[in-house]
């Protein structure tokens, strides 16, 4: 799609290319199930990731309602596995249900709705392109999640002893020896298979971003002309394409310690529930440095796609250009570039040698910087707007404002003796929830209500989107805000019954009300699942730019046919040109507007997409 | 709004059904007890909830010689005009009878009414007209002092927790008199009840049979109490524990298993897991004592054969003219299960004062073994006569370096209950799980490490596995032979010691060295 | 309506603020603060923990003054957009002055908060600047598994080895050390990681099998403390339950004595303690 047509009636440009894309009828299953359109993979991953959203949300629930009422009957789920106890869980199985509840939510939600949907569904028609460059290849990587899905499922089975225990963080040699926990038999094998389909996955979806991102922009796409989604999500897939293989390499290490006699975290002469003493050799730290050199860079990869995402929405929703744009690129660079040398600050009191701890110490201090730019640069953006306080909006001021507390209490951490007391204690716990659910995941809400008419032709609900809105962030700071104090307090993470140590047993009742906080957030959801399948259908039918926004996608046909563009675009200025002194009455100019040809109003040519 | 309505309904609706199902922990009876043919085993289940109860309603069985926790009180106010009453006013007095005088170290181990909950538990009334029990049904088995009443709710005054209101769970008709006393019993058992579910249930079951969700996972497996065997006790092989040994066993943990020591549990607790946990073991104990009375007779397919002989004798009679009424499959059940059923509260009068008997607590303080000698000076001397013992008497299992690979495991075993071969060869133990003999050369003493711990072990053996008793085998002479016993002991705590050869697990790591008392064995 | 908005995203970091405020009186802060019975009263119990404190408050105000004024910046910038509801936006690219101003400033807190904290990281971890007393006299090997905590002292008056030796003492959960002393413990794992942490001395030290990893600190009020474990070591990682009771050097000796004196009862040694142990 190179060729420059001249302006024109977009009717009689979409007869001219009609005939030029290949219009070829599919049937129900190439077209809904097995397509290779990025739109519908996008819509795919976007529906799957929403379900298992809500299977990670249920995990959780009953890791609080454990914490909340140790050793009572849990519902539901102690009913139906535990009757014979009186519905009392297993310390086994807690361990299972807070390593699920992570391996669910970061590999098979956050990381594939930020790449999966949003880049799948946005990348090519905000750069202006008819579809990825291997499209595929694209189908392959959403087909991957399946066996992923299968996996995490599969090792739930009793028989293979009943879920992965070891954690998300799955280290040696609590995960290595099959022996040692109950879930690290046939389970963990399971789930580091799961993994490895995830990273396949990831991977596939990263060559197809990069490659699209580069070659394939509409003409007049200049790399700075490029929506902050596009930077986030071309950079995003840089990390991924570094970061992924060493974590996949580290699976194959381990799957080789378990089951084919390799050795390389083991040490010699462990004798673990009194198996055979360990041959050894191997170096358990090594696991954590391979680890955590996917899975730094992996926090960022569940950061970064959310922050570009809201960097459009807020410029958007406040007719007002991004404050800072060049900056605003160069700080996600530095943030991905610094994400790589980082790793070592999970492993502060790993027993690694000192002198690394100092300078990780000084690399995740300053990672700190791009991140506080970003955050002066989004209020920057909101100041002196002319603010629309819609769903969108609103969920992307709490990005900016529960981002403002998850980096400053990362900073905690990066202190390192601070770290000592923090480590593996429930301050982490809320650092990482207030980045990952605070802000991405809020991120996610705003990005789902305003790609939404995009993507069916219709608008999401605005009063259920706001009360999805107001009830999920009174839930989430309810349910995480305490834990900052249960962290200091050294309430330490992954206890089935902290309230057996005397100096934790004044938390209990703090647990309590957060996990019916909590609760409130998970009933929450609902109203945006309904929202969501209801307006799908139903919906109030709108135009392809019910927002008023500059990008490439909204002057495309909502949702957009095959192939995307009835008017191939042709890009001539960036994408924050709101109320500029340029755009005549309305307070945009979208990106394919060509400037005036002439300088008096009679010669304005009529704006091709004027009903907005 | 129509959606929002739709969903708040679906919502109210899963809510509904969470509260549908709700479980209660339960016992699990026996594999033979399920054998039993159904009529007599449900009246042995029967008479066995009668005498235990549930988990959540246990029945404090006072035969048994179990500290169950009393109160005592004393009735103060009654509505005088009522009939009959559900509550009345009650000051409690002086706690159970572990007081000791000392006002300071009672407020520390015992607890006070107004620390507990005492719903659940019941009341034995001794004095007033309620004496020995009470004349409302849920009371007496056989003339005997069972639980009675029971308590529904206790409020205690707020200025002084010692007095306040009891509520009942049955009806007091006519009500007690100002001035009864009675106790209120079981407190211990339903508090080590709870403590017992959060800290020990996941592994050693509800029933105390071994068989938690955990237990599968472990390697020895978890203790299963119901056979009354306890492997690290201080008494003779015939005895039970003492509560010494099991305190011991709590504290200290297991080493080099899965039973970690709960060293910081108060000491309230760890008393009442104890009683909790003898409770269970009783309880176990009773069921199969019952059981096999009863098995050889009236086991499913033994009983139906037994049946069908009987039917033929019985038509045969009737054809005589002996019998006046047909019999049938059904009336000739009948009458072999009333036949049983006669039989059983003989027999389970009888198991329980046995039982009853076994866990008695001087008669288990007076059969503690203790050396009749100190123990000989650990010197190269002794440890040589040792080594000389354990050549003889320990090598053919603990192996000739003592690393625990004797001949004995490669040998086929017989099992004492089946007498049938074990299909693999190896040691086994009473509960039926593989076991091998213990390697000595890791340092780690299950059952304790003091010399008195290791003694006990080599003159008693241990109790459920094939390592025997040798007390009386070094030497006819008793001091004698203890003081050969010691020289073994000295010998033992020498193994680890010993210098051997390198093994592949004993290479050195770049940060640390391995100790010694890990060596990569078999 | 949209002042709703503006006022709503201010509510709750006010409730955030008071809460925080709140917690140390509510014994929502460091183990111990706002418990009128705590030994410990919030404060820890080592040198290196006051240290680790101090830091953490010094991180505290600033962290505290820039959420403060972010917010007030958000807040500010909401207000005003509903205030100027319709008005026309501004159209401001950025500002070339702000982008340098909030680089350099904040570059210079986190550099100043990086160097600020070298030495205390320096004196907990650097085996080379541990204090000779503690270094030359280690008091015991604390050894982790699943899912007690194994302690091996010395014999009274000897030097603890890197082998066992047929006359060391061993305990299970309960870690007796000297107070006012520093005091070295070598930390291993018999079998997977664990992690010796000690909340009330601010002490945390991941236990790798395989490698023996040296700890050390100083108490400085007697006390029992508890101990407990934290990195996940399996389904009984949270019933690590131990303690480590710090005491005058003389108590500890006598307890070192008094835990010989048990482990080498043969039973006959003297009868009354026997039948009172028995109990």
């Amino acid at each position: 799609m190179s060729t420059i047509n001249p302006a024109s009636t977009p009717e009689a440009l979409a007869h001219a290319v009609h005939g030029e894309a290949a219009h070829h009828e599919v049937g129900f299953v190439r077209k809904y199930l097995f397509s290779t359109d990025h739109k519908m993979i996008g819509v795919q991953f976007l529906i799957t990731t929403l379900l298992m959203l809500m299977v990670g949300g249920a995990l959780a629930l009953c890791v609080r309602w454990q914490l909340a009422y140790p050793w009572d009957r849990m519902p539901i789920v102690g009913d139906l596995l535990f009757p014979q106890q009186g519905g009392q869980i297993s310390p086994e199985f807690y361990t299972m249900l807070f390593t699920m509840h992570a391996t669910v939510m970061i590999f098979l939600v956050i990381i594939p709705v930020l790449a999966g949907a949003f880049g799948n569904f946005c990348i090519p028609l905000m750069i202006g392109a008819d579809d990825m460059a291997f499209p595929t290849l694209n189908m392959l990587s959403y087909w991957f999640m399946w066996p992923a899905i299968a996996c995490f499922g599969l090792s739930f089975l009793e028989v293979f002893g009943g879920g992965p225990a070891a954690g998300w963080t799955s280290y040696p040699l609590l995960a290595d020896l099959p022996q040692a926990a109950p879930g690290s038999g046939w389970s963990q094998n399971f789930w580091l298979l799961g993994v490895t389909f995830v990273g396949f996955s990831s991977m596939m979806g990263s060559i197809n971003y990069l490659t699209t991102i580069i070659n394939m922009r509409a003409p007049g796409m200049t790399l700075f002309r490029m929506p902050m989604t596009i930077w986030a999500m071309f950079i995003t897939a840089i990390l991924q394409a570094f970061a992924l293989p060493v974590l996949t390499a580290a699976g194959f290490m381990q799957v080789g310690d378990r089951m084919f006699g390799t050795v390389f975290f083991i040490p010699s002469g462990i004798v673990v529930n009194n198996a055979a003493p360990t041959i050894g050799g191997g170096q358990p730290l090594l696991w954590q440095h391979l680890f955590w050199f996917y899975s730094h860079p992996a926090v960022y990869i569940m950061l970064l796609p959310a922050m570009g995402m809201v960097s459009d929405m807020l410029s958007t929703m406040c007719r007002k250009p991004l404050f800072g744009y060049k900056p605003m690129v160069y700080a996600i660079a530095a943030i991905a570039g610094l994400g790589f040398i980082v790793w070592g600050h999970h492993m502060f009191t790993s027993g690694m040698n000192p002198a690394l701890g100092m300078t990780f110490m000084i690399s995740t201090m300053m990672i700190a910087l791009p991140s506080a730019i970003k955050t002066f640069n989004w209020i920057g953006t909101i100041w002196g707007g002319n603010i629309r306080f819609n769903t969108v909006f609103l969920n992307c001021v709490a990005f900016v404002s529960m981002f403002i507390v998850g980096g400053l209490s990362g900073i905690f951490m990066a202190a390192v003796p601070v770290d000592i007391y923090f480590h593996d204690t429930y301050f982490i716990v809320a650092l990482f929830h207030y980045i990952l659910f605070g802000s991405t995941l809020f991120g996610v809400f705003g990005a789902i209500v305003y790609w939404f008419p995009k993507m069916f032709g219709r608008m999401m609900n605005e009063k259920l989107g706001k009360l999805h809105f107001v009830l999920t962030f009174i839930g989430f700071n309810g349910t995480f805000f305490p834990m900052h104090m249960l962290g200091i307090g050294g309430m330490p993470r992954r206890y089935a019954d902290p309230y057996l140590h005397p100096y934790l047993h004044h938390l209990q009742p703090m647990n309590q009300i957060m996990t019916w906080f909590a609760i409130l957030m998970g009933v929450a959801q609902f109203i945006l699942l309904a929202n969501f399948f209801y307006s799908m259908f139903f919906g109030e039918k709108c135009g392809r730019n019910p927002w008023g926004a500059n990008s490439l996608e909204w002057s495309a046909p909502s949702p957009p046919p095959h192939g995307n563009f009835d008017v191939p675009p042709v890009v001539y200025r960036g994408p924050y040109e709101f109320s500029s002194p340029l755009s005549g009455d309305k307070d945009f100019l979208p990106q394919t507007e060509p400037p005036p040809l002439a300088n008096t109003e009679e010669d304005e040519p009529p704006d091709p997409d004027e009903t907005a | 709004m129509r959606v929002l309505q739709l969903l708040i309904l679906t919502l109210v609706f899963a809510a509904c059904l969470l509260g549908c199902n709700r479980p209660e922990s339960t016992f699990v009876y026996n594999t033979k007890t399920e054998e039993l043919t159904r009529d007599v085993g449900s009246v042995v289940k029967e008479r066995l909830d009668g005498d235990f109860g549930s988990p959540k309603n246990s029945v404090a069985w006072l035969r048994m010689p179990i500290d169950y926790g009393t109160f005592k009180g004393e009735v103060v106010e009654v509505d005088k005009d009522a009939s009959s009453v559900y509550q009345f006013r009650v000051a409690f007095g002086s706690n159970d009878d572990k007081e000791t005088g000392d006002e300071e170290e009672d407020a520390e181990t015992s607890p006070t009414p107004g620390e507990m909950n005492l719903a659940g538990l019941a009341i034995i009334w001794k004095s007033g007209d309620y004496e020995g029990g009470s004349q409302i049904d849920g009371g007496k088995r056989d003339g005997e002092k069972m639980a009675t009443l029971q308590v529904a709710a206790w409020s205690k005054d707020e200025e002084n927790d010692e007095e306040g209101v009891l509520s009942l769970r049955q009806k007091m008709d006519p009500p007690p008199s100002v001035g009864d006393t009675f106790e209120i019993v079981g407190h211990k058992l339903s508090f080590g009840r709870q403590l017992y579910a959060a800290h020990c249930q996941h592994c050693h079951g509800t029933s105390g049979d071994g068989a938690g969700p955990t237990a599968e996972y472990l390697n020895p497996r978890p203790r299963d109490y119901r056979p009354g065997k306890f492997k690290f006790q201080s008494t003779l092989k015939t005895n039970r524990p003492t509560d010494g040994d099991l305190q011991r066993i709590i504290t200290k943990g297991i080493p080099g298993t899965y039973m970690p020591s709960f060293l910081l549990l108060e000491d309230d607790e760890l008393d009442s897991i104890i009683q909790y946990v003898k409770w269970l073991s009783m309880r176990g104990e009773y069921e199969i004592k019952l059981v096999s009375q009863l098995y050889f007779d009236y086991e499913q397919v033994v009983f139906d054969e037994a049946v069908e002989s009987a039917l033929k004798d019985g038509l045969e009679e009737f054809e005589d003219g002996t019998r006046d009424e047909e019999p049938t499959k059904g009336s000739i059940r009948d009458e072999l299960v009333a036949t049983a059923n006669a039989d059983l509260p003989d027999i389970a009068e009888q198991e329980s004062n046995v039982l009853a008997d076994a866990w008695n607590k001087e008669k288990l303080e007076s059969a503690v073994v203790v050396p009749l000698v100190a123990r000989t000076p650990d010197t190269a001397e002794s440890r040589a006569r040792g080594r000389v013992l354990y050549v003889q008497n320990c090598s053919a299992c603990h192996g000739a370096t003592g690393r625990g690979d004797g001949e004995q495991v490669n040998a086929y075993m017989v099992n004492d209950q089946t007498r049938e071969k074990y299909p693999v060869p190896g040691l086994f133990d009473d509960w039926g799980q593989s076991i091998k003999p213990r390697n000595l050369t890791r340092g780690i003493y299950r059952g304790g490490r003091r010399p008195v711990d290791l003694f006990r072990r080599v003159f008693e053996g241990i109790n459920g596995t094939p390592m025997p008793p040798f007390k009386g085998k070094f030497n006819n002479d008793k001091k004698i032979n203890d003081a050969r016993t010691w020289d073994l002991v000295n010998y033992i705590y020498h193994i680890p010691f010993e210098t051997r050869g390198k093994s592949a697990g004993d290479s050195a790591t770049k940060h640390g060295r391995t100790a010694a008392s890990t060596p990569s064995t078999r | 309506m949209r002042y709703f908005w503006a006022a709503f995203f201010m509510f709750w970091p006010i409730v955030a603020i008071v809460f925080f405020a709140i917690s140390p009186a509510m014994n929502w802060w460091f183990p111990g603060a706002g418990d009128p019975d705590s030994l410990t009263k919030g404060q820890s119990m080592t040198p290196l923990g006051v240290d680790i404190d101090n830091l953490f408050y010094l991180i505290l105000i600033i962290t505290s003054v820039v959420f403060v004024l972010t917010h007030i910046a958000l807040g500010y910038v909401l207000f005003r957009g509903a205030r100027d509801e319709g008005k026309k936006a501004l159209f401001s690219h950025g500002s070339h002055a702000l982008e340098v101003m909030w680089t350099i400033v904040p570059t210079g807190i986190l550099i100043f908060i990086s160097l600020y904290q070298l030495d205390v990281w320096r004196k907990f971890r650097v085996i080379s600047s541990f204090p000779e007393a503690a270094v030359e006299a280690p008091v015991a090997e604390v050894t982790a598994r699943q899912f007690e905590w194994r302690i091996r002292y010395p014999a009274p008056g000897k030097k603890l080895q890197l082998k066992p030796q047929p006359d060391d003492l061993y305990t299970v959960n309960d870690l007796h050390v000297p107070t006012n002393r520093p005091v070295m413990i070598q930390l291993r794992s018999e079998d997977v990681q664990h992690s010796f942490f000690a909340p009330h001395l601010r002490v945390k030290q991941d236990a790798v099998p395989g490698q023996v990893i040296p700890i050390w600190f100083e108490v400085t009020q007697a006390g029992h403390y508890p101990l407990t474990c934290a990195e996940l070591c399996g389904w009984g990682h949270y019933k690590m339950k131990a303690r480590i009771v710090a005491e005058p050097q003389s108590q500890f000796g006598k307890y070192l004595h008094d835990l010989q004196h048990e482990q080498n009862d043969d039973g006959v040694q003297d009868k009354k303690s026997d039948d009172a142990e028995d109990e």
